[in-house]
């Protein structure tokens, strides 16, 4: 039972009404505090999510529970579901898809899974670090699986945690023996192209990484927040990559407001925009900036995934046609003053 | 017990925002939580000019329902006006500020004093939903930002019809209608979509009289305008769609425009000739195929329901089952509605049933005997059910999710055309 925005303002004792409700019915009911206001990030939706699940549907191991093969795997729209468990045959695990088409029965049982892993750390690290606190399952905690190195460690990662990794180092020879040559083919043309992305918090500083892989220049990377340190007080794997592979950009946080990033793309004119959310990329192209929209958390996903990303990177810029076109006739609704400004204009200092 | 609300069917009041953005250079501003916006905005179509995720908000947060929000909507519109190159700015209120009691009015007031274009339509969530935020924010227009003139241009009409982006064919409709009203010679001002905008509503106040085509929503409009401008109003409750409908709305336009009657009589014959020319050729298919039948429901808007329930009826010579009004319409006005669904060729009478709870419709229509295959128009949650039932499904009222209508209508002969397609393409499309 969720609360809004007038739920929480007028205070309405929700936790009370499923309390009283919680034994006459006879599947799991939980009381959700997400008014709007609550956060200044969206993101914070995620963490409540988990926690209700948490509070009301995942139990303790039980004692005589069966082992078994399975391993957690927090994602988003799961377009990727039967290939990751075909690959997953090859390591012995077995993948529980969250929350999508989750049943209950399943997620009672989180607890005794091997181990717990996300597509995005924004997105699952609250779940996989609670199940490691509270119930002992190893939670994955590497780059993510966008890119070459992204997948290897994280599947060198899943390896180490689950003791399979005689088999994870097999699949990954092979597989580079297939993608290696082909992606580095089209490497050689994007060598050098510049692009500005705005992401959330992980894929922001993931796709960057995997920006850098295939040669393309990272000129400035928004992120819609940072959290500077996971629940379990480390630096995001993400930027911790970066920073000690000196990888250097422009980046700023928070500011992923249209008339901002429109105002980097006027300044900036990269080769291309990347970006994962509804109603972002037309802006780009309206400026005459391909976009490429990466919204299937998928896109980049391993070695195959990559490939395909580094081809769709190149068919966009090689066809530029739709947004010259579209550019050419469009009269963009932010005032000449406003493109003369620094992007920061509006910021006031925190008190 | 409360009203179930099951399978919503429109947005709250704040998706108004969807009618300013409407208006060609005008710029909604949103006094509300973050997300608010980004939730509201469903609808394709509406990447324009000005986008649902681009519209300046303040974006509440927890020290502002403490604190209070005003001086974040002040700076809000202060730097909005500095940065989007926009003519009108119009000031639309969530659910937050309305319950702390911000008071917005005071601060929009500041920037009229000054002269800026902004003006203010209250649309918490929580008062009612987007037909009637539609209306707050025509209202808003036209009480902040008009006056009453003495000049009355001849022929001049206001034309008021759908709710930009909540339907589906807004864009075509409105143009179509303009179409006609042009052809028997009237001036039609409107202030929606391409080429129409702050100069149409500017106009406004020079009509001869407003033109509303909807069995209510914008009836409260009429009122203002013939308070506030003096303007009195025809408010025609069917959206006409095909030949016989359209022909009684342009006679009885023209009636109240005074326009001679042999003119209007030989725009009618002019169109119905064409109509009938292509009804014939396809008569055959309407009777030889072997999947629509004759009784049919809507599930739909009082403006589809009705406007289609007229056409499938007086035209197209189908039966009608249950037809279902979805957009929660307010008490006084569903008399004559239900009226108009009782006023159809051959004393023909549609049962109606207002009704928000979709389980209770779906089991209205499971039950139902349409006497073969159902043909069922309405929003995307009738789909399932009518294919469970084998029957014929047509996408026409919120929420859409299986078709893109990009300026393609339903109103007029054109538009009776338009959907008679639409219907048979689904029919085609199955084993026949």
């Amino acid at each position: 039972m969720s609360s809004s925005c007038a739920t929480g303002i007028i205070g309405e004792d929700i936790d009370s009404v499923v309390d009283e409700v919680k034994d006459e019915i006879d599947v799991p009911v939980v009381a959700v505090h997400c008014e709007g206001f609550k956060s200044k990030i969206w993101a914070t939706g995620f963490d409540i999510s988990d926690h209700a699940v948490l509070q009301a549907i995942v139990q303790k191991p039980r004692p005589n529970a069966p082992k078994n093969n399975k391993i957690n795997f927090k994602n988003f729209f799961e377009s990727a579901r039967p290939e990751i468990i075909e690959i997953f045959k090859n390591f012995d695990l077995d993948p529980v898809f969250l929350y999508c088409n989750s049943t209950v029965e399943e997620l009672s049982t989180l607890s005794e899974n091997l181990a717990t892993t996300c597509i995005c750390g924004t997105l699952g690290n609250y779940l996989g670090n609670a199940l490691e606190e509270k119930y002992g399952v190893p939670y994955v905690r590497s780059i993510n699986q966008c890119g070459i190195k992204g997948f290897e460690a994280w599947l060198r990662e899943i390896g180490r945690v689950t003791n399979r990794s005689e088999k994870i180092e097999k699949y990954i020879a092979e597989q580079r023996a297939i993608y290696l040559p082909q992606i580095e083919e089209v490497k050689k043309q994007l060598e050098g192209l510049t692009a500005v992305l705005g992401m959330g918090p992980g894929y922001t500083f993931e796709v960057s990484r995997v920006l850098d892989e295939l040669g393309i220049k990272v000129v400035w990377a928004l992120a819609w927040h940072y959290d500077k340190k996971y629940e379990n007080g480390d630096v995001p794997p993400s930027m911790k990559y970066l920073l000690d592979n000196n990888i250097d950009f422009e980046t700023s946080v928070a500011d992923q407001q249209n008339y901002e990033v429109m105002n980097i793309l006027n300044k900036y004119k990269p080769d291309m925009y990347l970006s994962r959310h509804p109603g972002s990329t037309v802006w780009a192209i309206k400026n005459g900036t391909p976009a490429v929209y990466v919204a299937d958390e998928y896109m980049i996903f391993g070695y195959k995934h990559t490939l395909e990303f580094a081809k769709t990177v190149l068919d966009t810029i090689q066809n530029r046609s739709f947004e010259a076109n579209l550019a050419k006739r469009t009269k963009l609704p932010y005032t000449k003053w406003w493109y003369e400004q620094n992007v920061d204009k509006f910021f006031e200092e925190s008190k | 017990m409360a009203k179930i609300l099951d399978k919503q069917r429109y947005k709250c009041a704040l998706a108004a925002m969807q009618t300013v953005q409407a208006i060609e250079r005008a710029c909604p501003v949103l006094h509300s939580g973050p997300g608010c916006a980004q939730k509201l905005a469903d609808t394709t179509g509406s990447s324009g000019y000005l986008s649902p995720q681009i519209f300046p908000c303040t974006s509440i947060n927890e020290k502002d329902v403490v604190f209070g929000g005003v001086k974040k909507l002040s700076t809000t519109i202060e730097n909005a006006l500095k940065v989007i190159d926009a003519d009108l700015f119009v000031v639309l209120t969530g659910c937050i500020p309305e319950i702390v009691g911000d008071d917005a009015q005071e601060v929009v007031s500041k920037f009229q004093e000054q002269g800026k274009p902004v003006v203010f339509a209250p649309s918490a969530g929580f008062k009612g939903n987007n037909y009637k935020g539609h209306e707050q924010v025509v209202d808003a227009i036209v009480t902040q930002y008009l006056e009453r003139s003495d000049e009355r241009e001849k022929g001049l009409v206001n034309l008021w019809a759908d709710v930009p982006y909540q339907d589906l064919f807004w864009l075509g409709n409105i143009r179509e209608l303009e179409n006609l009203l042009r052809e028997i010679g009237l001036k039609p001002n409107t202030i929606f979509g391409y080429q129409r905008g702050i100069e149409n509503i500017k106009l406004i106040p020079k009509a001869e009289f407003n033109l509303l085509v909807s069995p209510w929503v914008g009836l409260q409009n009429m009122k203002t305008m013939e308070k506030h401008l003096g303007i009195p109003y025809l408010h025609y409750p069917v959206l006409p769609v095909g030949a016989t409908e359209t022909g009684k709305f342009l006679r009885e336009v023209g009636k109240f425009a005074g326009i001679d009657s042999e003119k209007v009589e030989s725009v009618i014959k002019k169109h119905e000739d064409y109509f009938y020319y292509l009804i014939s050729r396809y008569a055959d298919l309407f009777l030889e195929n072997r999947v629509i039948n004759k009784q049919f429901s809507l599930v739909a808007d009082a403006q589809y329901a009705l406007a289609i329930t007229k056409f499938l009826v007086n035209d197209l010579g189908l039966i009608p089952a249950k037809q279902f009004v979805t957009d929660d319409t307010p008490k006084q006005f569903q008399e004559a509605i239900k009226s108009e669904f009782q006023n159809l060729n051959y004393g023909i009478k549609a049962d109606v049933d207002f009704q928000t709870d979709g389980y209770k419709i779906h089991e209205e229509i499971k039950s139902h005997d349409y006497h073969g295959y159902p043909l069922i128009l309405g929003g995307y949650y009738e789909k399932e059910v009518t294919e469970s039932l084998k029957g014929n499904f047509l996408n026409i009222s919120w929420p859409v999710l299986d078709k893109v209508v990009i300026d393609r209508f339903y109103a007029g002969y054109t538009g009776g055309i338009r959907l008679i397609e639409d219907i048979y393409t689904v029919a085609v499309q199955r084993f026949n």
